[in-house]
């Protein structure tokens, strides 16, 4: 064991209070893979950036090979070593990926770019490691994978020792993620030393050398990822224990309370949609499977009313087309976003203005609103979906997990008859996902028709009751034995590798 | 009226009025590729004007005026940076409020430096140079109109050429798209983009002050209230439809100028009300700019 870096006792406390990090500790050592696993909120995040500069610890010493160090930006971090991988990348799509690579460390000769020596660079590292990357592609035209391959090129062309990454796998396939990790792997042997973020049990086990459990800001367990089950990592995560499987009985689906016939959505170059139909009965919950830009957003998006489309779509008895959001919501559609920052929540606003805003119910009077009965209603909502916020806080100081929770408290409340979720449980940690998972279950028992778009293979295969996967737009496969299903077989669905004739 | 368009003075005329609107396109490109726009351009053209017209009289210099005029749009641009980038105000309103104040201040200065004169013929700028290749200038047609020309036509040229080279070729350039086509990622690379964006306003401050000293030093020799007429805006449309190339936004601009030079030129030549006549440049300007807008919006789907 050699250690590389150490943090000790570190403490971060924002302006407002918040408390993001209480005397955590973690400890790195030459060449491994390290997780720093944890809910959302649990201070992961806020540790590795004050590692990488971006936040400054209130307390706490940061020793590098045993000597301590004032990491102040991400440019000290940079020149120490350091390099992050963020889960939203900061490429520039408009610039070629070789420059990508040497954003902020452009190689010149004079005042000039020397633009060959940084594409010969580029392709060069792109061969050491195995990416398949053209340096002279624009940045915008390569698919998520590939942007994650330039994000980690660019932190290797800074000479980076240990290499941060943000949820790395949070956008990617069963292969690309396997991939990833092979990568992961020969730049472990290269010499290189690893952190990844996640919430994934799976992946930990699978690429880790050792583990640091964080919750609530502090450090609760430093592990060896061949010593401890899934079981024992999510009971350390989350401090009880929680069920990782769904618990939930057959469907017994109803009457259709959904269905889109031939929908078409033209798109640059091919179409978003390609001739699909399908239906959702109540009682159910359909699964819109597929990787990102397949379509599945896109024949969400027409349910809800928030594109135009040509062919039939018809949401509980009424055609979408020409009515508003408003009038379909109505209705008795609920929408669970896949966006909660911009579409599912208003960031300027407390969490009582985000809970009524979409539907005052009977709390009006001559217009104006009953602000203590609907005051009692969101705090009622509050209390019955668990958020850590008061009526009043504003929503930007919340956790990501709790924000959602808000929106699905919202679109829960509201006895739906269809509720489109999609992506809810993008980016939430494991104890709110259990929380929205049964709270998806037990209305569906209910007799609400649920359409689920998802690309977390463990949510979509635990959660649906059938499986409809988009491929360039169309159905390549529909499951309805998702139990007998595994993640490799869906991923070759995905994939467009696998195709499942219709009718089989 | 074909004898006019053919004549070889209408090819240089077209130039002399596309001349201003051109540096107003390349102050406007430098500032939007680097995520800000600075609509105050128009304003900066007209202090621009001011200054460069009376520090070339009290100086005797056209070098001096040049100089001033240059400095005059450099700050116009700061006041924008510090209300915009310092003090977070909306970029677009702050141009409103910029453009409002420069009308203001230029007469100001006119009128408490010449004793209550809303223009400066009486203290004349001292001009910039003309330019005249031998021989070349004699070629038909072409030769006047690009080998006789102002001096600040030449400078011109060589601007879109600095621009092309800075956006294409240097780590300058690589700074200033990447503020303008995603901030955070430069942020995350350690480079300010409030350092790159007010380098970037510099840069579109010493053009929109060239196209300034333009109307005033080579084209007018005096200043008089008013005398940008909206031709900054022009670049900015110009721009606009360019996309953010510089050649294709000069391009733009040079029709515009040859709208512009119409409208003026046209009053003596075609039987046409001269009212209707001075609505074309920015009738123009509406037309190329919903063309564009149609035409962007097919090109997304």
């Amino acid at each position: 064991m050699n250690e590389v870096l150490c943090m000790k006792n570190i403490t971060k406390r924002y302006e407002n209070g918040v408390l993001a990090n209480e005397n955590a500790s973690f400890s790195l050592c030459k060449g491994e893979i390290h997780a720093i696993a944890g809910e959302n909120g649990a201070g992961k995040s806020t540790l590795m950036k004050i590692l990488f500069g971006a936040e400054q610890p209130t307390e706490g010493v940061i020793e590098l090979s045993g000597k301590q160090v004032k990491i102040t930006s991400p440019k000290v971090a940079t020149r120490l070593g350091i390099g992050m991988v963020y889960q939203h990348f900061m490429l520039v799509d408009e610039l070629p990926v070789y420059l990508n690579v040497f954003l902020g460390i452009e190689k010149r000769r004079g005042i000039l770019l020397d633009k060959q020596a940084m594409i010969r660079e580029t392709y060069e590292l792109c061969r050491k490691y195995d990416m398949p990357v053209d340096p002279m592609a624009p940045c915008g035209e390569l698919p998520v994978s590939l942007r994650q391959k330039v994000e980690i090129l660019k932190v290797l062309a800074r000479k980076a020792e240990i290499i941060i990454l943000d949820e790395p796998t949070a956008v990617l396939t069963p292969q690309e993620t396997e991939q990833l990790f092979r990568q992961l792997r020969i730049l472990r042997n290269d010499g290189h030393t690893i952190v990844i973020i996640t919430h994934k049990l799976k992946e930990m086990k699978m690429l880790c050398d050792r583990i640091t459990v964080m919750r609530q800001g502090r450090t609760v367990g430093v592990v060896n990822a061949a010593d401890v089950t899934e079981q024992q990592l999510s009971e350390l995560m989350v401090g009880n224990a929680v069920l990782l499987k769904v618990n939930k009985s057959p469907a017994h689906p109803g009457k259709i309370v959904a269905e889109m016939q031939k929908a078409v959505v033209p798109g640059s170059g091919r179409l978003r949609l390609d001739n699909v139909s399908f239906s959702v009965r109540a009682g159910e919950i359909l699964c819109l499977a597929g990787v990102e830009g397949n379509g599945q957003q896109q024949a969400a998006e027409c349910m809800t009313g928030q594109i135009a489309y040509q062919g039939s779509v018809k949401v509980l008895g009424q055609e979408v087309s020409g009515r508003s959001v408003r009038t379909i919501r109505n209705l008795g559609m609920a929408h669970i976003p896949e966006d909660r920052m911009t579409m599912g929540t208003d960031q300027q606003a407390s969490l009582h203005e985000n809970l009524i805003s979409v539907d005052f119910g009977s709390n009006t009077r001559l217009g104006f609103l009953r602000n203590k009965k609907l005051r009692l209603r969101s705090e009622q909502q509050l209390m019955d979906f668990g958020v850590k916020g008061q009526y009043h806080t504003p929503i930007a100081l919340l956790s990501g997990g709790n924000m959602q929770k808000v929106v699905v408290a919202r679109e829960l409340s509201q006895s739906p008859k269809l509720i489109i979720a999609d992506q809810p449980t993008r980016g939430v940690d494991v104890g709110a996902i259990a929380f929205i998972h049964e709270k998806l279950v037990s209305l569906r028992d209910k007799g609400c028709g649920i359409v689920l778009v998802s690309a977390d293979m463990s949510e979509v295969l635990s959660l649906s009751d059938r499986i409809l996967v988009f491929h360039e737009g169309q159905i390549v496969a529909e499951i309805t034995d998702v139990g007998n299903t595994s993640e490799q077989q869906l991923g070759r669905y995905m994939l467009g590798i696998d195709r499942m004739e219709a009718g089989s | 009226m074909l004898d006019w368009v053919l004549s070889e003075s209408f090819l240089m005329n077209v130039i002399a009025y596309a001349i201003p609107i051109i540096f107003a396109a390349c102050a406007s490109l430098i500032s939007n590729k680097a995520g800000i726009s600075a609509i105050n351009i128009e304003g900066a053209m007209s202090v621009a004007a001011v200054a460069g017209a009376l520090m070339s009289h009290f100086s005797g210099s056209w070098i001096v005026g040049l100089a001033f005029a240059m400095t005059a749009g450099v700050l116009m641009m700061m006041l924008l940076a510090l209300a915009a980038l310092w003090l977070r105000a909306d970029s677009f309103l702050s141009g409103i409020a910029l453009n409002t104040f420069a009308s203001g201040i230029c007469l100001l200065i006119v009128k408490g430096v010449l004793n209550g004169r809303t223009d400066s013929s009486t203290a004349p700028s001292v001009m910039v140079p003309q330019v005249r290749f031998p021989l070349l200038s004699d070629v038909p047609v072409v030769g006047k109109a690009i080998f006789s020309q102002n001096l600040l036509f030449y400078i011109m040229l060589a601007v879109l050429a600095f621009l092309v080279v800075l956006l294409n070729c240097t780590k300058l350039g690589v700074q200033i798209k990447t503020a303008g086509y995603h901030p955070e990622a430069s942020e995350s690379v350690g480079v300010s983009v409030k350092r790159t964006r007010v380098i970037a306003l510099v840069i579109c401050g010493v053009m929109a002050g060239l196209g300034g000293a333009y109307l005033s030093m080579a084209n007018l020799g005096y200043f008089s209230a008013g005398m940008v007429s909206g031709r900054g805006f022009m670049g900015i449309a110009a721009e606009a439809m360019g996309a953010g190339a510089p050649i294709k936004a000069g391009l733009f601009a040079l029709l515009f100028g040859a709208v512009d030079y119409f409208a003026v030129g046209g009053q003596t030549v075609l039987s046409f009300p001269y009212e209707l006549l001075n609505t074309l440049p920015y009738l123009m300007t509406l037309i190329t700019l919903i063309i564009y807008a149609t035409a962007q919006k097919r090109k997304k789907g």
